[in-house]
């Protein structure tokens, strides 16, 4: 996980469910998106939801995959694959 | 009524009657059409269009669960938060604490960005944790329909949906989902149809407005491997949450027409010529209904039942239809009917409804509600035809018919009013007439100028009664009959029968003036027979009295000088 000091630093955190088909493809999709925003694809924290219930009770997650972006005040949750890469990198940037 | 369903689910489980695979819900009426409840631990599906009432069933059933028979439950809604629905439940009149309730917000789902097909891998870990921290053993899955529209593809919709229902039919967990009626190709109608082969029960809630009027009704579509009601069954959504209209056969008893004349258990109508009629009274237990025009007094006799109800010292029920209770009882007051002491006892209660308001399966509910609370064995409602009142008649006929019933099987005796109008004189307004047991018709007859009360008993299950006509006098000393007077096919009532009355008396005194002149004379003749008689007893004794002296005395004695006799000259 980076968590970037300051305001407007960026936090990340993917919550998954082991290694479903779903939570690999969205780890895939997000560390090639992190690539080609130049940032390290270990800034993401990942959460396994199965392991750790609470913490996505508390993130107020409900399907998974859900990346959960942490921007300042700002905080944006997307669920599913992350498939669509424009609006995830748009989210990134 | 409430109380009702707990009691006979209580009554239900230590009979055994409720299996372990059934998951009563605590609703009136729906256990019972469920033959016992929900299937435990297996997924169930609450369909309907909005308003239908498919939240406060699953509210109410997690909400009985909890409290009354030891169950924790779990909401999750998509589709209300949980504080909404928290004060849901706080605007129901649902009594006791209501604890190990949970509520999980899943309104978050509709500010999530979608990207691509989700799992739902991760909803059922969370619901698993909840439900293993709270000891959750009914779990409701509110807009499950919306959670799913989200997803995006027929096939993961299909496979996410299956990974649910597995989830429930493991975790041995009773789980209610919503979702809304799809009508039409579409989306929501393939969801629809999918989760309807996947679940092993479904119950479909609807609701259509009849004029102004809403009804709802509620169908078991689906239950597998068990028995259960198959027909659309009304129910009533109040301050009490759902009351379901049905009463199973084995709750309904045979009407008294069945019952032995010497074991026949009377109740007075409050009207001693009345209960002569009846052969002592009405049977206990019985539905009687009063049918008449405007005026005819059916409130009059309600309220001498109602009155002698409470003078016997039975809990009473009064339900009023359009009328305020105190001009009711002001009224009875005249013609000698005092319900102020059993009101004031406790005794009698007195209810009133706004006919034109609601619906006949509101009212009805509204009724049973009360019956539960107050527990009369004798309950007199007027008038009844009033609860068609914003309704077609033969709507009205199944609720109507539902609440005798429910009557009749908590041994109520009843009096219920119907106003008829002139054009029916004696058909039944609220068509209660082939339920009940027990047929009054009040109506008018006018004579010389004057407008009098008859009443006839037109049926009566199982009772020897009069046929006959009979006039109703109302006074200030109460309600009284008088014997039915019939002059060439006529009959008399009210002034016209008091001249007949005075008209007889006058020729009977007249006759007996004929009488006593005609006993003189003949008296005064037999006098003078007698005398007659007595003057020839005279004269024939004097002639005996000659015979006996013979024939010497009747010779002349030789110095008898007498002119008689003597020497001839």
């Amino acid at each position: 996980m980076t968590d970037t000091e300051g305001n407007g630093s960026l936090r990340l955190r993917l919550f998954v469910t082991d290694e479903s088909p779903g939570s690999c493809a969205a780890r895939h999709n997000l560390a090639a998106a992190l690539e080609s925003l130049g940032l390290p694809a270990e800034m993401v924290e990942e959460i396994d939801v199965m392991v750790l219930p609470e913490l996505a009770i508390k993130a107020g997650i409900l399907v998974t995959p859900t990346l959960e972006i942490m921007r300042g005040a700002e905080r944006w949750l997307i669920a599913g694959r992350l498939t669509v890469t424009d609006a995830l990198v748009a989210r990134l940037s | 009524m409430a109380r009702a369903a707990r009691k006979n689910t209580q009554e239900r489980k230590k009979s055994g009657q409720v299996s372990a695979q059934r998951c009563p819900t605590g609703i009136p009426g729906v256990d019972d059409i469920l033959e016992g409840g929900l299937p435990r631990g297996r997924p169930i599906l609450i369909a309907g269009s909005p308003g239908s009432g498919k939240t406060v069933f699953c509210l109410q059933t997690l909400v009985n669960g909890a409290r009354d028979m030891g169950e924790p439950g779990l909401y999750l809604s998509f589709e209300e938060r949980g504080r909404e629905l928290q004060s849901s439940i706080q605007a129901f009149d649902w009594k006791g604490p209501i604890e190990d309730l949970h509520f999980h917000d899943a309104m978050v789902i509709h500010s999530v960005e979608s990207s691509g097909p989700f799992e739902i891998a991760g909803l059922i870990a969370i619901i698993e944790h909840l439900c293993t921290k709270h000891g959750i053993r009914r779990v409701v899955l509110d807009g499950i329909d919306v959670l799913m529209g989200y997803m995006g593809e027929d096939a993961a919709e299909h496979r996410e949906l299956q990974r649910l229902l597995d989830w429930v039919r493991n975790s041995d967990r009773t789980c209610l989902i919503t979702a809304k009626d799809a009508h039409g190709p579409g989306e929501q109608a393939k969801r629809q149809e999918l989760l309807q082969f996947v679940v092993d029960c479904i119950i479909h809630l609807e609701r259509r407005i009849a004029g102004r009027i809403s009804q709802r009704t509620m169908v078991v579509v689906k239950y597998r491997g068990s028995a259960h009601g198959v027909n659309a069954y009304p129910f009533v959504i109040t301050s009490l949450g759902i009351s379901a209209l049905y009463l199973p056969p084995h709750q309904k008893k045979a009407d008294p027409k069945t019952t032995h004349r010497s074991s026949r258990k009377t109740v007075s109508t409050g009207v001693r010529d009345i209960d002569k009629m009846f052969d002592g009274g009405l049977t206990r237990g019985s539905t009687t209904l009063i049918t008449g025009q405007p005026g005819t007094a059916k409130t009059t006799l309600a309220g001498a039942f109602v009155e002698a109800a409470c003078e016997r010292g039975e809990r009473t029920l009064l339900v009023l239809f359009d009328e305020y209770a105190d001009r009711v009882v002001a009224n009875l007051r005249s013609v000698n009917i005092a319900l102020d002491r059993a009101l004031a006892s406790g005794l009698l209660r007195i209810e009133y409804r706004i006919a034109s308001a609601s619906g006949p399966d509101d009212h009805v509910a509204a009724i049973q509600n009360w019956i539960s609370e107050h527990e009369p064995t004798c309950i007199a409602i007027d008038p009844l035809s009033a609860i068609n009142k914003s309704i077609d008649a033969n709507t009205a006929v199944p609720a109507i018919e539902h609440l005798v019933q429910a009557m009749r099987a908590r041994d109520i005796t009843c009096v219920l009013t119907s106003l008829t109008d002139g054009s029916t004189t004696e058909a039944s307004g609220a068509h209660v007439s082939t339920v009940a047991d027990t047929w009054v018709h009040l109506s008018y007859a006018i004579q010389r100028g004057e407008r009098n009360r008859a009443l006839t008993i037109i049926k009566a299950r199982g009772i020897a009664h009069s046929g006959s006509v009979r006039e109703m006098i109302l006074s200030n000393d109460g309600i009284s009959l008088a014997a039915a007077l019939e002059i060439d096919g006529e009959l008399l009532m009210g002034r016209a029968r008091a001249f007949h009355e005075e008209d007889l008396q006058e020729r009977a005194a007249l006759a007996a003036q004929d009488a006593e002149r005609e006993r003189l004379a003949r008296q005064l003749e037999r006098q003078a027979v007698l005398d007659q008689i007595d003057a020839l007893k005279g004269k024939l004794a004097s002639l005996e009295a000659l015979e006996l002296k013979g024939p010497d005395r009747a010779r002349p004695d030789p110095g008898d000088h007498g002119h008689g006799g003597g020497e001839p000259r």
